[in-house]
């Protein structure tokens, strides 16, 4: 496995306020990353350096090998990127479902008959199928958000970046938009995932926490929610489970900080509940 | 309520005329404009008066609704036929005061209320029939050839499809904003017009200002989806292709036209 993205001490200035302050990271092929952080920590500009839509100021990027900096780079770039965004209205160009997805095929010259294969794949692969001649005004967020994501997928893209897709939506469509990132990262596709929800980051394999333009902390969900002081203290909450836990540890009982779901909370508890009933 | 407006006035429905390709139609649409315009005499007057009758009703779309398009035109089509009735040459028929009336005039002006009722019948045809976006698309194609004397023909299609897509978005943006407002206690109902005009500018400000970050927004999202503005080296996903009804069609229309021009020879009643 090789890293599909090199990010080398990126900073990023705009308006003379530095959003990006030495950043490096390096993200393997196959990887599910979370990039967590609160409002202004500089993820979403994070993620923009990913497309080539920002260039750093400082430092470079580089998507499969390639210098987003370089303009005869952005079309493979872009071609192996694909990027989700928040506002699921702001991201469809096309009045019927298929057509819009087909958009990013058509830029890129794709023949007709491939085309229509592609389309229908993509849609099949975020469960829109049926929807495919639907008029994209009369859908919901949650399936507008999946149509946008069956126009990435349609490019065949090594990488996805999903920029807080679930920010404007409902619990539904969040879990939907969750299980649509991991089903594809399951397939080998390279996720990269913004977000402000701690359950959401739980569920990836590796966390990034941001803070006002700096990695504040990097490494498996696990390693991450047992630093809940840590990350308290720049204003990030952790899932509701591991807040649990660290509360019960400062009353003094001996339990696992990184705990990041409901089951997983559930059974802890049990034990330490039948270990002290045993006990009487 | 501010939903109910219809743009394009688009009527869906899988009649023969609502089928054809839109290229077709665009075509068909002028050549029968050209078509009413040939049209002289009483005899060819009548046949287009048929003609016109049989395909309002080939589009199953009530009559009522193209009458409903020249209501507008009242004004127009009253003062153009005074202006024929008044002003025409010939043996005068009834003479009153400064006014004479004429045979002729008479006949003019109705000829004239005639072909202009035909046309805008005509006319809505393609519109009710043919959703804008599929019209877009055809004008699209049959004016392809235009790019190359550099006619952004690629660009004003794109600039239409994002602009009726975006159609429906801003008016539930407007009709939040407006609920918005009321709630802050503004009032766009009482006052007169300068007044009312006035309250519009906290519901235009907002809408701007996000209109130009949906703008931006949807601009980042194409250049990332690989749309770099130009035409070249685009495949269309929806393709257009011709069916033996566009054939039929066409040549449905010589004939119009080539008995047009026959008509106009034949007297009917003397006129």
């Amino acid at each position: 496995m090789s890293a599909i993205i090199d990010i080398q001490n990126v900073s990023f200035r705009y308006n003379e306020r530095d959003i990006l302050k030495n950043i490096s990271l390096t993200v393997e092929a196959g990887d599910f990353v979370a990039v967590l952080g609160h409002n202004g920590s500089g993820k979403s500009t994070l993620a923009k350096h990913l497309d080539a839509i920002l260039v750093p100021s400082e430092g470079k990027v580089l998507i499969g090998g390639l210098d987003t900096s370089v303009d005869s780079n952005l079309e493979a770039i872009r071609r192996r990127t694909g990027m989700v965004f928040q506002n699921p209205d702001n991201q469809i160009i096309a009045t019927v479902v298929e057509e819009d997805v087909a958009f990013a095929l058509e830029n890129l010259g794709v023949p007709r008959e491939e085309m229509v294969k592609r389309v229908d794949e993509a849609l099949d692969a975020v469960g829109m199928l049926e929807f495919k001649k639907h008029a994209t005004t009369k859908l919901s967020g949650g399936q507008k958000q999946r149509i946008a994501i069956a126009g990435v997928i349609a490019m065949r893209p090594d990488v996805i970046v999903f920029d807080e897709p679930t920010a404007m939506l409902d619990p539904q469509g969040r879990e939907d938009v969750i299980n649509i990132a991991k089903k594809l990262n399951g397939q080998g596709i390279t996720v990269i995932y913004i977000t402000h929800y701690m359950e959401e980051a739980a569920q990836a394999k590796r966390v990034v926490v941001l803070n006002d333009g700096e990695i504040l902390i990097d490494g498996t969900p696990h390693y991450v929610f047992q630093n809940a002081g840590l990350l308290k203290s720049v204003g990030l909450d952790v899932p509701q489970s591991t807040s649990l836990m660290f509360l019960l540890r400062s009353r003094g009982i001996k339990v696992p900080l990184a705990v990041l779901n409901e089951e997983e909370c559930v059974s802890v508890l049990t034990d330490i509940l039948h270990e002290r009933t045993g006990n009487k | 309520m501010i939903k109910d407006i219809t743009i394009g006035q688009y009527f869906p429905g899988d009649s023969f005329i609502h089928n054809l390709d839109p290229r077709v139609k665009i075509v068909l649409a002028v050549l029968y404009i050209a078509f009413l315009f040939i049209i002289q005499s009483a005899a060819a007057y009548l046949f287009a008066i048929a003609v016109t009758l049989f395909l309002v009703c080939l589009t199953r779309i009530p009559l009522k609704m193209y009458l409903r398009g020249l209501k507008p035109l009242l004004f127009i089509l009253v003062f153009t036929a005074l202006l024929n009735v008044f002003y025409s040459s010939g043996e005068p028929l009834v003479t009153f005061w400064i006014f004479t009336i004429t045979a002729q005039g008479i006949k003019n002006a109705i000829f004239m209320i005639l072909r202009i009722f035909m046309l805008v019948v005509s006319t809505s045809m393609l519109t009710y029939t043919t959703s804008p976006i599929v019209l877009t698309g055809g004008l699209e194609r049959l004016l392809s050839p235009l790019a190359k004397i550099r006619l952004p023909v690629h660009e004003f299609s794109m600039m239409m499809t994002i602009a009726l897509r975006f159609i429906p978005t801003l008016l539930e943006e407007t009709d939040k904003i407006m609920n918005a407002q009321k709630a802050r206690g503004a009032d766009f109902e009482t006052g007169g017009l300068i007044k009312r005009a006035k309250a519009l500018a906290p519901i235009l400000i907002p809408l701007f200002i996000s209109a130009f970050r949906r703008a931006d927004d949807l601009a980042t999202a194409m250049e990332c989806r690989c749309y770099t503005g130009s035409a070249e080296g685009r495949t269309h996903f929806v393709e257009y292709s011709m069916s033996p009804s566009d054939y039929v069609s066409l040549v449905f229309m010589a004939v119009l036209i080539a008995a047009a021009i026959l008509l106009n020879f034949v007297t009917v009643m003397g006129i």
